[in-house]
Protein backbone atom coordinates (compact mmCIF):
# COMPACT_ATOMS: atom_id res chain seq x y z
CA UNK A 1 0.00 0.00 0.00
CA UNK A 2 1.34 3.40 -0.79
CA UNK A 3 0.40 7.03 -0.51
CA UNK A 4 2.32 9.61 -2.44
CA UNK A 5 -0.04 12.53 -1.94
CA UNK A 6 1.31 15.97 -1.16
CA UNK A 7 5.02 15.88 -0.61
CA UNK A 8 5.44 12.55 -2.33
CA UNK A 9 6.40 10.73 0.85
CA UNK A 10 5.10 7.19 1.13
CA UNK A 11 3.06 6.83 4.28
CA UNK A 12 2.27 3.53 5.94
CA UNK A 13 -1.19 2.95 7.48
CA UNK A 14 -2.68 5.99 5.86
CA UNK A 15 -6.40 6.35 6.68
CA UNK A 16 -7.02 6.50 2.94
CA UNK A 17 -5.77 2.95 2.72
CA UNK A 18 -8.46 1.84 5.14
CA UNK A 19 -11.17 3.43 3.01
CA UNK A 20 -9.89 1.61 -0.08
CA UNK A 21 -9.51 -1.65 1.82
CA UNK A 22 -13.17 -1.40 2.84
CA UNK A 23 -14.19 -0.93 -0.78
CA UNK A 24 -12.04 -3.82 -1.91
CA UNK A 25 -13.80 -6.16 0.50
CA UNK A 26 -17.02 -5.77 -1.51
CA UNK A 27 -17.40 -8.78 -3.81
CA UNK A 28 -17.80 -6.81 -7.00
CA UNK A 29 -15.03 -4.28 -6.48
CA UNK A 30 -12.25 -6.07 -8.32
CA UNK A 31 -9.72 -3.28 -7.86
CA UNK A 32 -9.71 0.31 -6.60
CA UNK A 33 -7.37 3.22 -6.08
CA UNK A 34 -7.07 6.97 -5.77
CA UNK A 35 -5.29 8.17 -8.88
CA UNK A 36 -4.55 11.13 -11.10
CA UNK A 37 -3.16 11.59 -14.60
CA UNK A 38 0.38 11.59 -13.40
CA UNK A 39 0.32 8.99 -10.67
CA UNK A 40 -1.53 6.38 -8.73
CA UNK A 41 -1.66 8.19 -5.41
CA UNK A 42 -3.05 5.50 -3.14
CA UNK A 43 -3.56 1.91 -4.11
CA UNK A 44 -4.20 -1.11 -1.90
CA UNK A 45 -1.89 -4.05 -2.12
CA UNK A 46 -2.37 -5.34 -5.69
CA UNK A 47 -2.41 -8.90 -4.40
CA UNK A 48 -5.88 -8.05 -3.06
CA UNK A 49 -7.07 -7.23 -6.58
CA UNK A 50 -9.03 -9.79 -8.48
CA UNK A 51 -6.59 -11.79 -10.68
CA UNK A 52 -8.77 -11.11 -13.76
CA UNK A 53 -8.09 -7.39 -13.35
CA UNK A 54 -4.36 -7.91 -13.01
CA UNK A 55 -4.33 -9.80 -16.30
CA UNK A 56 -5.88 -6.80 -18.02
CA UNK A 57 -4.11 -4.20 -15.91
CA UNK A 58 -1.93 -2.76 -18.70
CA UNK A 59 -4.93 -2.12 -20.96
CA UNK A 60 -7.05 -0.75 -18.13
CA UNK A 61 -4.20 1.53 -17.04
CA UNK A 62 -3.77 2.90 -20.59
CA UNK A 63 -7.52 3.56 -20.88
CA UNK A 64 -7.47 5.22 -17.46
CA UNK A 65 -4.66 7.53 -18.53
CA UNK A 66 -6.78 8.74 -21.43
CA UNK A 67 -9.77 9.33 -19.17
CA UNK A 68 -7.59 11.37 -16.82
CA UNK A 69 -6.86 13.76 -19.68
CA UNK A 70 -10.59 14.53 -19.73
CA UNK A 71 -10.73 14.73 -15.94
CA UNK A 72 -7.84 17.20 -15.85
CA UNK A 73 -9.56 19.32 -18.49
CA UNK A 74 -13.01 19.40 -16.87
CA UNK A 75 -12.67 18.69 -13.15
CA UNK A 76 -12.72 22.42 -12.38
CA UNK A 77 -15.97 22.86 -14.31
CA UNK A 78 -18.06 20.45 -12.29
CA UNK A 79 -17.28 17.11 -13.89
CA UNK A 80 -17.75 14.61 -11.09
CA UNK A 81 -18.17 11.17 -12.54
CA UNK A 82 -16.99 9.21 -15.59
CA UNK A 83 -17.26 5.55 -16.41
CA UNK A 84 -16.28 3.32 -19.29
CA UNK A 85 -16.80 -0.29 -20.21
CA UNK A 86 -13.84 -2.36 -21.32
CA UNK A 87 -14.44 -5.98 -22.29
CA UNK A 88 -16.23 -7.55 -19.31
CA UNK A 89 -15.42 -4.74 -16.89
CA UNK A 90 -16.56 -1.26 -16.06
CA UNK A 91 -14.23 1.35 -14.67
CA UNK A 92 -15.84 4.02 -12.49
CA UNK A 93 -14.16 7.35 -11.79
CA UNK A 94 -15.50 9.42 -8.89
CA UNK A 95 -13.67 12.70 -9.17
CA UNK A 96 -12.53 14.41 -5.98
CA UNK A 97 -13.77 18.00 -6.42
CA UNK A 98 -11.22 20.73 -7.07
CA UNK A 99 -8.48 18.19 -7.70
CA UNK A 100 -7.36 16.16 -10.67
CA UNK A 101 -7.64 13.02 -8.56
CA UNK A 102 -10.35 10.43 -8.74
CA UNK A 103 -11.44 7.44 -6.77
CA UNK A 104 -11.31 4.65 -9.33
CA UNK A 105 -12.96 1.24 -9.10
CA UNK A 106 -13.03 -1.67 -11.51
CA UNK A 107 -16.19 -3.77 -11.38
CA UNK A 108 -17.65 -6.59 -13.49
CA UNK A 109 -19.83 -5.29 -16.31
CA UNK A 110 -22.72 -7.35 -14.95
CA UNK A 111 -22.43 -6.10 -11.36
CA UNK A 112 -25.34 -4.37 -9.65
CA UNK A 113 -23.70 -1.03 -10.14
CA UNK A 114 -26.26 1.10 -8.33
CA UNK A 115 -25.51 -0.59 -5.03
CA UNK A 116 -21.77 -0.21 -5.52
CA UNK A 117 -22.21 3.45 -6.40
CA UNK A 118 -23.66 4.12 -2.95
CA UNK A 119 -20.54 2.74 -1.25
CA UNK A 120 -18.28 4.47 -3.80
CA UNK A 121 -19.95 7.76 -2.86
CA UNK A 122 -19.47 6.99 0.85
CA UNK A 123 -15.79 6.29 0.14
CA UNK A 124 -15.41 9.50 -1.82
CA UNK A 125 -16.93 11.50 1.05
CA UNK A 126 -14.61 9.80 3.56
CA UNK A 127 -11.58 10.48 1.36
CA UNK A 128 -12.50 14.16 1.07
CA UNK A 129 -12.85 14.40 4.85
CA UNK A 130 -9.46 12.77 5.36
CA UNK A 131 -7.80 15.01 2.79
CA UNK A 132 -9.36 18.07 4.41
CA UNK A 133 -8.10 16.97 7.81
CA UNK A 134 -4.63 16.22 6.45
CA UNK A 135 -4.49 19.62 4.79
CA UNK A 136 -5.61 21.39 7.95
CA UNK A 137 -2.95 19.52 9.98
CA UNK A 138 -0.36 20.42 7.39
CA UNK A 139 -1.29 24.12 7.59
CA UNK A 140 -1.25 24.04 11.40
CA UNK A 141 2.22 22.57 11.41
CA UNK A 142 3.64 25.32 9.18
CA UNK B 1 -30.45 9.43 16.40
CA UNK B 2 -32.85 9.55 19.30
CA UNK B 3 -36.08 11.31 19.92
CA UNK B 4 -37.93 11.80 23.16
CA UNK B 5 -41.55 12.76 23.48
CA UNK B 6 -43.82 12.09 26.43
CA UNK B 7 -43.40 8.54 27.52
CA UNK B 8 -42.30 7.25 24.14
CA UNK B 9 -38.77 7.21 22.80
CA UNK B 10 -37.62 5.99 19.42
CA UNK B 11 -34.07 5.36 18.29
CA UNK B 12 -32.20 4.32 15.20
CA UNK B 13 -28.69 2.87 15.22
CA UNK B 14 -26.08 1.72 12.80
CA UNK B 15 -22.96 -0.36 12.39
CA UNK B 16 -20.40 -0.31 9.61
CA UNK B 17 -18.12 -2.88 11.17
CA UNK B 18 -17.19 -5.89 9.06
CA UNK B 19 -16.95 -8.58 11.71
CA UNK B 20 -20.41 -10.10 12.26
CA UNK B 21 -20.26 -10.32 16.05
CA UNK B 22 -18.79 -6.85 16.47
CA UNK B 23 -21.36 -5.41 14.05
CA UNK B 24 -24.20 -7.07 15.99
CA UNK B 25 -23.00 -5.54 19.25
CA UNK B 26 -22.37 -2.21 17.61
CA UNK B 27 -25.77 -1.84 15.96
CA UNK B 28 -27.57 -2.84 19.17
CA UNK B 29 -25.43 -0.52 21.30
CA UNK B 30 -25.76 2.45 18.98
CA UNK B 31 -29.56 2.06 18.96
CA UNK B 32 -30.15 1.34 22.64
CA UNK B 33 -27.82 3.99 24.03
CA UNK B 34 -30.39 6.57 23.03
CA UNK B 35 -33.23 5.00 25.00
CA UNK B 36 -33.77 5.59 28.71
CA UNK B 37 -35.52 2.27 29.23
CA UNK B 38 -35.64 -1.19 27.67
CA UNK B 39 -37.09 -1.28 24.16
CA UNK B 40 -40.49 -2.79 23.42
CA UNK B 41 -38.97 -4.35 20.29
CA UNK B 42 -35.92 -4.27 18.05
CA UNK B 43 -36.11 -4.19 14.25
CA UNK B 44 -32.84 -5.28 12.68
CA UNK B 45 -31.78 -5.01 9.05
CA UNK B 46 -28.48 -6.03 7.60
CA UNK B 47 -26.83 -6.33 4.23
CA UNK B 48 -25.75 -9.80 3.10
CA UNK B 49 -22.04 -9.19 3.81
CA UNK B 50 -22.01 -10.69 7.29
CA UNK B 51 -22.61 -14.09 5.75
CA UNK B 52 -18.91 -14.02 4.80
CA UNK B 53 -17.61 -12.22 7.88
CA UNK B 54 -18.67 -14.51 10.68
CA UNK B 55 -22.19 -15.46 9.64
CA UNK B 56 -25.61 -14.27 10.71
CA UNK B 57 -25.75 -16.46 13.82
CA UNK B 58 -22.70 -14.64 15.12
CA UNK B 59 -24.25 -11.36 14.04
CA UNK B 60 -27.33 -12.11 16.15
CA UNK B 61 -25.13 -13.34 19.02
CA UNK B 62 -23.50 -9.93 18.94
CA UNK B 63 -26.88 -8.20 19.09
CA UNK B 64 -27.91 -10.36 22.06
CA UNK B 65 -24.66 -9.55 23.86
CA UNK B 66 -26.21 -6.11 24.25
CA UNK B 67 -29.99 -6.38 23.80
CA UNK B 68 -31.96 -7.07 27.03
CA UNK B 69 -33.14 -10.68 27.13
CA UNK B 70 -36.74 -11.13 26.02
CA UNK B 71 -36.86 -8.12 23.70
CA UNK B 72 -38.92 -9.11 20.65
CA UNK B 73 -36.59 -8.98 17.61
CA UNK B 74 -37.40 -9.37 13.93
CA UNK B 75 -35.55 -8.43 10.77
CA UNK B 76 -33.56 -9.78 7.90
CA UNK B 77 -31.23 -9.10 5.02
CA UNK B 78 -31.84 -6.17 2.69
CA UNK B 79 -29.78 -4.77 -0.20
CA UNK B 80 -29.40 -1.36 1.35
CA UNK B 81 -30.80 1.18 3.76
CA UNK B 82 -30.68 4.78 4.75
CA UNK B 83 -31.23 6.48 8.06
CA UNK B 84 -30.27 9.68 9.85
CA UNK B 85 -26.60 8.64 9.55
CA UNK B 86 -26.39 8.21 5.78
CA UNK B 87 -27.04 5.87 2.85
CA UNK B 88 -25.49 2.42 2.86
CA UNK B 89 -25.39 -0.79 0.88
CA UNK B 90 -23.13 -2.42 3.46
CA UNK B 91 -23.74 -2.57 7.18
CA UNK B 92 -26.60 -2.95 9.63
CA UNK B 93 -29.27 -0.71 11.07
CA UNK B 94 -31.59 -1.08 14.04
CA UNK B 95 -34.80 0.61 15.09
CA UNK B 96 -36.34 0.45 18.55
CA UNK B 97 -39.13 2.08 20.53
CA UNK B 98 -39.46 2.27 24.29
CA UNK B 99 -42.99 3.09 25.34
CA UNK B 100 -45.48 2.29 28.07
CA UNK B 101 -48.34 2.87 25.69
CA UNK B 102 -48.15 0.14 23.12
CA UNK B 103 -48.54 -3.60 22.74
CA UNK B 104 -46.05 -5.48 20.65
CA UNK B 105 -46.16 -9.01 19.38
CA UNK B 106 -44.00 -10.87 16.87
CA UNK B 107 -44.67 -13.80 14.57
CA UNK B 108 -43.00 -16.17 12.14
CA UNK B 109 -44.14 -18.57 9.45
CA UNK B 110 -41.79 -20.96 7.68
CA UNK B 111 -41.57 -22.58 4.23
CA UNK B 112 -43.04 -19.53 2.55
CA UNK B 113 -42.23 -20.65 -0.97
CA UNK B 114 -43.49 -24.21 -0.59
CA UNK B 115 -46.56 -23.46 1.55
CA UNK B 116 -47.21 -19.71 1.53
CA UNK B 117 -50.75 -19.85 2.92
CA UNK B 118 -49.78 -22.13 5.78
CA UNK B 119 -46.81 -19.92 6.62
CA UNK B 120 -49.09 -16.86 6.65
CA UNK B 121 -51.63 -18.60 8.89
CA UNK B 122 -48.97 -19.72 11.36
CA UNK B 123 -47.51 -16.22 11.40
CA UNK B 124 -50.93 -14.61 12.01
CA UNK B 125 -51.86 -17.11 14.72
CA UNK B 126 -48.71 -16.31 16.66
CA UNK B 127 -49.53 -12.63 16.62
CA UNK B 128 -53.27 -12.99 17.19
CA UNK B 129 -52.77 -15.41 20.08
CA UNK B 130 -51.01 -12.84 22.21
CA UNK B 131 -53.41 -11.01 24.47
CA UNK B 132 -53.56 -7.37 23.50
CA UNK B 133 -54.82 -4.20 25.16
CA UNK B 134 -57.61 -2.54 23.27
CA UNK B 135 -55.60 0.18 21.54
CA UNK B 136 -57.24 1.89 18.59
CA UNK B 137 -54.44 1.73 15.99
CA UNK B 138 -53.25 -1.64 14.78
CA UNK B 139 -50.12 -1.79 12.67
CA UNK B 140 -48.17 -4.72 11.27
CA UNK B 141 -44.71 -4.78 9.75
CA UNK B 142 -43.84 -7.87 7.69
CA UNK B 143 -40.61 -9.03 6.12
CA UNK B 144 -40.96 -11.96 3.74
CA UNK B 145 -38.21 -14.04 2.20
CA UNK B 146 -37.97 -12.75 -1.37
CA UNK B 147 -37.46 -14.39 -4.73
CA UNK B 148 -34.40 -16.49 -5.44
CA UNK B 149 -33.34 -16.99 -9.05
CA UNK B 150 -33.75 -20.74 -9.61
CA UNK B 151 -30.90 -22.80 -10.97
CA UNK B 152 -31.89 -25.13 -13.81
CA UNK B 153 -29.88 -28.18 -14.81
CA UNK B 154 -27.38 -27.28 -17.52
CA UNK B 155 -28.35 -23.60 -17.42
CA UNK B 156 -27.17 -22.46 -14.03
CA UNK B 157 -28.52 -19.43 -12.19
CA UNK B 158 -29.33 -17.04 -15.01
CA UNK B 159 -31.79 -14.23 -15.52
CA UNK B 160 -31.81 -14.59 -19.28
CA UNK B 161 -32.07 -18.08 -20.76
CA UNK B 162 -32.06 -17.96 -24.53
CA UNK B 163 -32.67 -21.66 -25.06
CA UNK B 164 -35.99 -22.26 -26.78
CA UNK B 165 -37.83 -24.06 -24.00
CA UNK B 166 -41.62 -24.27 -24.17
CA UNK B 167 -43.51 -22.13 -21.64
CA UNK B 168 -45.29 -25.14 -20.22
CA UNK B 169 -41.89 -26.64 -19.38
CA UNK B 170 -40.70 -23.35 -17.83
CA UNK B 171 -43.83 -23.25 -15.68
CA UNK B 172 -43.39 -26.86 -14.56
CA UNK B 173 -39.71 -26.36 -13.77
CA UNK B 174 -40.42 -23.24 -11.72
CA UNK B 175 -43.20 -24.97 -9.82
CA UNK B 176 -40.99 -27.97 -9.08
CA UNK B 177 -38.13 -25.73 -8.02
CA UNK B 178 -40.40 -24.01 -5.47
CA UNK B 179 -41.66 -27.29 -4.07
CA UNK B 180 -38.33 -29.11 -3.96
CA UNK B 181 -35.69 -26.50 -3.21
CA UNK B 182 -37.79 -23.39 -2.35
CA UNK B 183 -36.06 -21.46 -5.09
CA UNK B 184 -38.12 -19.19 -7.30
CA UNK B 185 -40.68 -16.48 -6.65
CA UNK B 186 -41.20 -15.36 -3.06
CA UNK B 187 -45.00 -15.85 -3.03
CA UNK B 188 -45.26 -12.62 -1.06
CA UNK B 189 -48.56 -11.74 -2.77
CA UNK B 190 -50.22 -14.91 -1.47
CA UNK B 191 -48.72 -14.42 1.99
CA UNK B 192 -49.87 -10.81 2.22
CA UNK B 193 -53.39 -11.72 1.09
CA UNK B 194 -53.64 -14.46 3.69
CA UNK B 195 -52.27 -12.30 6.51
CA UNK B 196 -54.74 -9.57 5.52
CA UNK B 197 -57.58 -12.10 5.82
CA UNK B 198 -56.37 -13.33 9.18
CA UNK B 199 -55.71 -9.85 10.57
CA UNK B 200 -58.38 -7.66 8.94
CA UNK B 201 -58.06 -4.72 11.35
CA UNK B 202 -54.37 -4.15 10.75
CA UNK B 203 -52.65 -1.65 8.50
CA UNK B 204 -49.65 -3.37 6.98
CA UNK B 205 -46.42 -2.31 5.40
CA UNK B 206 -43.60 -4.64 4.56
CA UNK B 207 -41.06 -5.83 2.09
CA UNK B 208 -39.19 -8.76 0.65
CA UNK B 209 -35.92 -9.73 2.25
CA UNK B 210 -33.23 -10.22 -0.40
CA UNK B 211 -29.44 -10.08 -0.74
CA UNK B 212 -27.43 -7.53 -2.74
CA UNK B 213 -29.95 -7.64 -5.60
CA UNK B 214 -28.37 -10.81 -6.96
CA UNK B 215 -31.39 -12.77 -5.71
CA UNK B 216 -29.30 -15.77 -4.71
CA UNK B 217 -30.08 -16.00 -0.98
CA UNK B 218 -31.69 -14.15 1.91
CA UNK B 219 -32.07 -14.55 5.66
CA UNK B 220 -34.69 -13.59 8.21
CA UNK B 221 -34.11 -12.93 11.90
CA UNK B 222 -36.53 -13.94 14.63
CA UNK B 223 -35.37 -13.38 18.21
CA UNK B 224 -32.02 -15.20 18.43
CA UNK B 225 -32.47 -17.44 15.38
CA UNK B 226 -31.67 -17.06 11.69
CA UNK B 227 -34.16 -18.44 9.16
CA UNK B 228 -34.57 -18.75 5.41
CA UNK B 229 -37.83 -18.92 3.42
CA UNK B 230 -39.75 -17.34 6.27
CA UNK B 231 -42.10 -14.49 6.97
CA UNK B 232 -41.33 -12.56 10.12
CA UNK B 233 -43.14 -9.56 11.46
CA UNK B 234 -44.17 -7.37 14.29
CA UNK B 235 -47.54 -6.03 15.33
CA UNK B 236 -47.74 -2.77 17.15
CA UNK B 237 -50.93 -1.51 18.76
CA UNK B 238 -51.14 1.97 20.12
CA UNK B 239 -53.39 4.98 20.53
CA UNK B 240 -50.76 7.20 18.92
CA UNK B 241 -51.46 8.16 15.32
CA UNK B 242 -49.84 6.02 12.62
CA UNK B 243 -49.42 7.91 9.36
CA UNK B 244 -49.42 5.75 6.24
CA UNK B 245 -48.71 6.38 2.60
CA UNK B 246 -48.02 4.38 -0.54
CA UNK B 247 -46.67 5.81 -3.78
CA UNK B 248 -46.24 4.14 -7.15
CA UNK B 249 -43.15 5.52 -8.89
CA UNK B 250 -44.19 4.43 -12.37
CA UNK B 251 -46.23 6.09 -15.09
CA UNK B 252 -48.45 4.17 -17.50
CA UNK B 253 -47.44 4.34 -21.15
CA UNK B 254 -49.80 3.90 -24.09
CA UNK B 255 -48.32 0.46 -24.78
CA UNK B 256 -51.11 -1.91 -23.84
CA UNK B 257 -51.21 -5.64 -24.48
CA UNK B 258 -53.08 -8.84 -23.77
CA UNK B 259 -51.15 -11.44 -21.86
CA UNK B 260 -51.67 -15.14 -21.40
CA UNK B 261 -50.06 -16.96 -18.54
CA UNK B 262 -48.93 -20.57 -18.65
CA UNK B 263 -49.92 -22.66 -15.65
CA UNK B 264 -48.23 -20.45 -13.11
CA UNK B 265 -49.83 -17.02 -13.04
CA UNK B 266 -46.48 -15.26 -12.88
CA UNK B 267 -45.23 -16.76 -16.18
CA UNK B 268 -46.37 -14.92 -19.32
CA UNK B 269 -46.11 -17.19 -22.32
CA UNK B 270 -47.98 -15.15 -24.92
CA UNK B 271 -48.48 -11.46 -25.59
CA UNK B 272 -51.19 -10.44 -28.07
CA UNK B 273 -51.37 -14.13 -28.96
CA UNK B 274 -47.72 -14.21 -30.05
CA UNK B 275 -44.58 -15.50 -28.26
CA UNK B 276 -44.14 -13.33 -25.18
CA UNK B 277 -40.45 -12.32 -25.06
CA UNK B 278 -40.12 -11.46 -28.74
CA UNK B 279 -43.36 -9.47 -28.69
CA UNK B 280 -42.38 -7.56 -25.55
CA UNK B 281 -39.12 -6.53 -27.19
CA UNK B 282 -41.06 -5.38 -30.27
CA UNK B 283 -43.42 -3.33 -28.08
CA UNK B 284 -40.47 -1.70 -26.38
CA UNK B 285 -38.58 -1.19 -29.65
CA UNK B 286 -35.63 -2.96 -28.11
CA UNK B 287 -33.04 -4.82 -30.20
CA UNK B 288 -32.41 -8.47 -29.47
CA UNK B 289 -28.91 -7.53 -28.29
CA UNK B 290 -30.55 -6.14 -25.12
CA UNK B 291 -31.42 -9.70 -24.19
CA UNK B 292 -28.43 -10.28 -21.92
CA UNK B 293 -27.66 -10.51 -18.22
CA UNK B 294 -27.72 -6.71 -18.03
CA UNK B 295 -31.41 -6.81 -18.91
CA UNK B 296 -32.53 -6.07 -15.37
CA UNK B 297 -30.68 -2.73 -15.52
CA UNK B 298 -33.13 -1.71 -18.23
CA UNK B 299 -36.35 -3.45 -17.25
CA UNK B 300 -36.78 -1.60 -13.99
CA UNK B 301 -37.32 1.55 -16.03
CA UNK B 302 -40.01 -0.31 -18.01
CA UNK B 303 -41.98 -2.55 -15.65
CA UNK B 304 -45.12 -4.42 -16.60
CA UNK B 305 -48.29 -3.06 -14.96
CA UNK B 306 -51.72 -4.42 -14.28
CA UNK B 307 -54.68 -2.79 -12.58
CA UNK B 308 -56.98 -4.23 -9.97
CA UNK B 309 -59.66 -2.33 -8.06
CA UNK B 310 -58.25 0.97 -9.32
CA UNK B 311 -54.80 0.21 -7.98
CA UNK B 312 -51.73 -0.07 -10.22
CA UNK B 313 -49.44 -3.04 -9.64
CA UNK B 314 -45.97 -2.67 -11.23
CA UNK B 315 -43.93 -5.83 -11.77
CA UNK B 316 -40.25 -5.83 -12.63
CA UNK B 317 -39.41 -8.60 -15.07
CA UNK B 318 -37.42 -11.19 -13.16
CA UNK B 319 -36.25 -13.74 -15.70
CA UNK B 320 -36.58 -14.35 -19.44
CA UNK B 321 -36.64 -18.05 -20.19
CA UNK B 322 -36.99 -18.85 -23.88
CA UNK B 323 -40.14 -17.09 -24.93
CA UNK B 324 -41.52 -16.89 -21.41
CA UNK B 325 -41.42 -13.81 -19.21
CA UNK B 326 -41.12 -14.73 -15.57
CA UNK B 327 -42.44 -12.08 -13.21
CA UNK B 328 -42.07 -11.86 -9.44
CA UNK B 329 -45.69 -12.49 -8.48
CA UNK B 330 -49.05 -13.49 -9.94
CA UNK B 331 -50.48 -11.34 -12.70
CA UNK B 332 -54.10 -10.67 -11.85
CA UNK B 333 -55.33 -9.28 -15.15
CA UNK B 334 -55.04 -10.23 -18.83
CA UNK B 335 -54.77 -6.57 -19.78
CA UNK B 336 -51.28 -5.28 -19.14
CA UNK B 337 -49.47 -2.01 -19.72
CA UNK B 338 -45.84 -1.17 -20.06
CA UNK B 339 -44.87 1.33 -17.43
CA UNK B 340 -42.11 3.88 -17.41
CA UNK B 341 -39.99 5.11 -14.57
CA UNK B 342 -37.12 7.58 -14.39
CA UNK B 343 -34.99 9.44 -11.87
CA UNK B 344 -37.45 12.34 -11.99
CA UNK B 345 -40.48 10.11 -11.42
CA UNK B 346 -38.74 8.36 -8.52
CA UNK B 347 -37.74 11.59 -6.81
CA UNK B 348 -41.22 13.07 -7.31
CA UNK B 349 -42.72 9.95 -5.75
CA UNK B 350 -40.57 10.31 -2.64
CA UNK B 351 -41.47 14.02 -2.44
CA UNK B 352 -45.19 13.16 -2.73
CA UNK B 353 -44.80 10.52 -0.05
CA UNK B 354 -43.18 12.97 2.34
CA UNK B 355 -45.86 15.58 1.61
CA UNK B 356 -48.68 13.11 2.24
CA UNK B 357 -47.15 12.01 5.52
CA UNK B 358 -46.44 15.49 6.85
CA UNK B 359 -49.96 16.58 5.86
CA UNK B 360 -51.31 13.92 8.24
CA UNK B 361 -49.17 14.99 11.17
CA UNK B 362 -45.66 15.51 12.45
CA UNK B 363 -43.65 12.31 12.10
CA UNK B 364 -41.65 11.37 15.21
CA UNK B 365 -40.39 8.14 13.68
CA UNK B 366 -40.42 6.89 10.11
CA UNK B 367 -40.16 3.48 8.53
CA UNK B 368 -39.99 3.54 4.75
CA UNK B 369 -39.95 0.52 2.46
CA UNK B 370 -38.49 1.35 -0.91
CA UNK B 371 -38.09 -0.86 -3.97
CA UNK B 372 -34.54 -2.16 -4.40
CA UNK B 373 -34.77 -1.53 -8.13
CA UNK B 374 -34.82 2.21 -7.31
CA UNK B 375 -31.59 1.76 -5.42
CA UNK B 376 -30.07 0.12 -8.47
CA UNK B 377 -31.54 2.75 -10.78
CA UNK B 378 -30.54 5.78 -8.72
CA UNK B 379 -27.09 4.70 -7.57
CA UNK B 380 -25.49 7.65 -5.89
CA UNK B 381 -28.67 9.71 -6.35
CA UNK B 382 -29.93 7.63 -3.42
CA UNK B 383 -28.31 10.43 -1.38
CA UNK B 384 -30.80 12.86 -2.92
CA UNK B 385 -33.65 10.72 -1.56
CA UNK B 386 -32.03 10.96 1.87
CA UNK B 387 -31.82 14.74 1.62
CA UNK B 388 -35.59 14.87 1.01
CA UNK B 389 -36.27 12.60 3.99
CA UNK B 390 -33.86 14.49 6.25
CA UNK B 391 -35.75 17.71 5.48
CA UNK B 392 -39.04 16.06 6.39
CA UNK B 393 -37.96 14.19 9.52
CA UNK B 394 -35.79 16.98 10.90
CA UNK B 395 -34.28 15.44 14.06
CA UNK B 396 -36.72 12.54 14.24
CA UNK B 397 -35.27 9.08 13.59
CA UNK B 398 -36.12 7.25 10.40
CA UNK B 399 -35.04 4.13 8.56
CA UNK B 400 -35.60 3.41 4.90
CA UNK B 401 -34.95 -0.13 3.77
CA UNK B 402 -34.68 -1.28 0.20
CA UNK B 403 -36.67 -4.44 -0.48
CA UNK B 404 -37.14 -6.92 -3.31
CA UNK B 405 -40.88 -6.18 -3.33
CA UNK B 406 -43.12 -4.01 -1.21
CA UNK B 407 -46.30 -4.75 0.74
CA UNK B 408 -49.03 -2.30 1.64
CA UNK B 409 -52.50 -2.70 2.96
CA UNK B 410 -54.97 -0.59 4.86
CA UNK B 411 -58.23 -2.06 6.22
CA UNK B 412 -61.06 -2.25 3.66
CA UNK B 413 -58.62 -1.92 0.75
CA UNK B 414 -57.05 -4.71 -1.24
CA UNK B 415 -53.64 -5.87 -0.08
CA UNK B 416 -50.95 -4.81 -2.49
CA UNK B 417 -47.68 -6.58 -3.12
CA UNK B 418 -45.75 -5.13 -6.04
CA UNK B 419 -42.53 -3.48 -7.16
CA UNK B 420 -41.49 0.12 -7.71
CA UNK B 421 -43.46 1.58 -4.82
CA UNK B 422 -42.51 3.59 -1.75
CA UNK B 423 -44.47 2.70 1.38
CA UNK B 424 -44.22 4.68 4.58
CA UNK B 425 -45.42 4.23 8.13
CA UNK B 426 -44.67 7.21 10.32
CA UNK B 427 -45.47 7.39 14.00
CA UNK B 428 -46.59 10.50 15.79
CA UNK B 429 -46.10 10.03 19.53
Amino acid sequence: MMNIFGDGVWVQNDPLELVLDDLLKLDDILGCMVASKTMIAVMPDQSKFDPQVLELWDIIKRAMDDVFVVIREYSQTGLNEIEFRLQDYEVLFYILPDTENALVAIIPALANKGLLEVEMENARREILEIMKKQESERLTSL
Amino acid sequence: MDYKLGETQAAVGISRKWDAREAGRDVARSTLQKLNSSPNFFLLFSTIHYEKYGGFEEFLNGVWDVLPQGTPLVGGTVPGFMNNYGCFTRGATGLAIASKNMDVSIGIGNNTKRSPKKAAKNFSEMINNKKQTNYSNKFLFVLISGSIVPSFPGMGMKRVIKTKIPSSVVSRMLKTSLQVSQKGVGREDIILEEISKQMPDFSIIGGSSIDDNKMEKNYQFFNDKVFTNSVVGLSLQTDSPILLDSQVAVKKTDKVFKAQTAGEKYVINRINNKPATKTLFELLDWPESFMDERLHRRTFFYPILFEKEEEIFPEVIGVLAGNSIVCGFDIKSDDLFIGHSSRKILLNAIKNSVQNITKQGKPDLGLVIYCSSFLEALGRDFFEVRRILMDAYDEAPFVLIAAGGEDFRIPDKIPKHCNETINTAAFSF
